[in-house]
């Protein structure tokens, strides 16, 4: 179920140089949204930029939603400049999200930079569940951390800083491979399931590295240039096993995936 | 009462001017939870052809100012599944349900056709003969008045149903075409398909669609498409479907004005499903200001005596 609705943005702000983040009202969305799912924002009653701008959904608080972005292009920059009491056009919520085992008793959700939303999303539904989670952030240095200074989720993630500037200085597959070789040895990996949400630099590290067969659960959350949101247009194809082509639609089919299905580009 | 919008496309006739194109509009059911199909006059479904395609690589689409370039290839289900999964969805559907076919060779075209004639709540079929984006068949069909000719008459043998021509503007003059479409037996011309164009990143040198070229279409074709449907419309006798950057019901108006019976939106409903129904809404409102009876008697009233075509100041 999907709905257009308009969003009454509460609370703006840049988090970090280029990096917003808004909350807004939208009661349908937040009560029909899971973690993985992402909303079509259109900016202003205009057709520039022309289409949509898709942003997956961070934190869900009551009636209203969470999303973060950075500045990147006309549509972006556009959002940034609204302000509280301003409205956005909502479609959504939208994608399939991300697929949580009951017989789960491990989660590790990595994100990468701009994927945090998501997974903090994830990680706010399982630990209210009595889940037990680990969150991962992975980023360049401190301005990539999409997450403001003081956020209560910046000192429950394990970040990690290809920069150091304070933080653990080198890659984030490293201390989530720490993690796998720590459970393996429990004999608790088959228990454990995986999310991702980043650049397609971390989704292929993640599945060089990833015990695959030992896993109870892989999954990863992608993003592609979007028309029109709902499988309609075709133009956010990847390429993926498990449909009837090579392709698949982040939109519809996605946006979340099995890891290992997917084809990390030029990665051949 | 007939209403204000009402308009005639040869025996097919439409409640609303306002139809949705192919290829934007899905197989005609993905967008009914956000907007209600009877706002249209009708949809033309994606293109079916006579088997499954898996489409162009990634990525396939990029967002140029205005504009939009994609090449997404025809990926569509094939005519089997269609027939049986989606079509049956159809009569419940109250708008026109127009079929889009598109292939490789001709006889394929006659054999999809034969398929669909299986199916009830189909009210018509758009030959996609002006796909840009595909190696065998696409735009070269339109692109030779001869193959056009033929081809709509061998699909003409095969249904009784109305047939409307899917042109492609990249050609000097749409005019060949179009004569040779209406030679063929079709009931009705559809036009413009999308322009050839290209984005490239001038920092990693790349093209930003995988096929390098695509097709161009958004609010910046608009011109072109209105140069086209006049060409068109000067052209031949039967209804033209006007299309190409439309997003206002003055573009609507335009578009009217130089020659198209109906219209079709794309691009468009991609930001804003329920476009239709604003459109519909705000031409009602213009009919009484202007106080015009009939949206169908703007059809082919533009005014070329040099008096009248005044340049606008800006």
């Amino acid at each position: 179920m999907k709905v257009l609705e308009t969003g009454r943005i509460t609370r703006i702000q840049e988090i970090r140089p280029g990096i917003f983040s808004l909350w807004a009202s939208a009661p349908e969305i937040c009560s029909l949204a899971v973690p993985g799912q992402f909303v079509h924002v259109r900016i202003k009653d205009q057709f520039l930029p022309l289409l949509r701008r898709p942003l997956s959904i961070g934190r869900v608080e009551e009636n209203q939603l969470e999303l973060v972005w950075r500045v990147v292009g006309e549509g972006t920059r556009l959002l940034g400049q609204l302000g509280a009491g301003d409205d956005i056009d909502l479609l959504g919520p939208l994608g399939h999200g991300f697929t949580i085992p009951d017989d789960a008793e491990q989660f590790l959700l990595i994100g990468g930079g701009l994927g945090m939303p998501p997974m903090v999303y994830l990680y706010n539904h399982l630990t209210m569940r009595g889940r037990k989670a680990t969150l991962f952030l992975g980023v360049r240095g401190r301005d990539d951390i999409p997450l403001s200074d003081d956020d209560p989720i910046l000192s429950q993630a394990r970040i990690v800083a290809e920069n150091g500037e304070g933080f653990r200085k080198g890659l984030v597959t490293e201390p989530v491979n720490e993690l796998l070789d720590e459970l393996a040895t429990k004999s608790t990996l088959t228990n454990t399931a995986l999310y991702s949400c980043g650049p397609w630099g971390l989704i292929g590290a993640l599945q060089r590295t990833i015990p695959q067969q030992s896993l109870l659960l892989t999954e990863v959350s992608l993003e592609q240039q979007m028309g029109c949101g709902i499988g309609v247009c075709q133009g956010c194809a990847v390429e993926a096993e498990g449909g009837p082509t090579p392709y698949r639609l982040v939109c519809s089919d996605g946006p979340v995936f099995d890891l290992f299905s997917v084809e990390v580009p030029g990665a051949k | 009462m007939q209403s204000k919008l009402h308009v005639n496309l040869g025996s097919l006739s439409f409640e609303s001017p306002i139809v949705a194109a192919s290829g934007c509009y899905g197989y005609g059911i993905e967008y009914k939870d956000v907007a209600d199909p009877r706002h249209l006059g009708g949809f033309v479904t994606k293109s079916i052809s006579l088997t499954r395609w898996k489409g162009n690589p990634p990525p396939r689409l990029t967002e140029v100012g205005h504009g939009l370039i994609n090449s997404i290839g025809l990926a569509n289900m094939g005519v089997e599944e269609f027939v049986n999964e989606v079509a049956p969805q159809f009569p419940a559907l109250q708008t026109r349900k127009i079929v889009s076919v598109a292939c490789k060779v001709m006889e394929e075209y006659e054999e999809v056709v034969a398929r669909l004639e299986d199916a009830e709540g189909i009210d018509g079929y758009e030959l996609n003969i002006s796909c840009p984006n595909v190696k065998e068949g696409g735009m070269a069909f339109s692109q030779n008045p001869a193959v056009t000719e033929e081809l709509v008459r061998r699909v003409r043998k095969r249904t009784n149903r109305w047939i409307m021509a899917k042109l492609t503007p990249n050609v000097a003059d749409v005019a060949p075409g179009a004569k040779a479409a209406e030679a063929g037996g079709a009931d009705a011309l559809s036009l413009i398909n999308t322009v050839v164009g290209m984005a490239v990143d001038w920092k990693s040198r790349r093209p930003r669609i995988a096929t390098v070229t695509g097709g161009y279409s958004g609010p910046p074709i608009k011109p072109i498409a209105l140069a086209k449907v006049w060409q068109a419309y000067n052209a031949v006798s039967v209804p033209i479907v006007g299309m190409g950057g439309i997003t206002t019901w003055s573009d609507v108006v335009e578009f009217m004005i130089v020659g198209a019976s109906a219209v079709q939106v794309g691009t468009a409903l991609y930001a804003v499903p329920g476009l239709p129904e604003k459109l519909n809404k705000e031409l009602l409102n213009y009919l009484d200001q202007e106080g015009i009876k009939y949206l169908s008697e703007l059809v082919g009233s533009l005014k070329t005596d040099r008096a009248a075509s005044v340049g606008v100041p800006s």
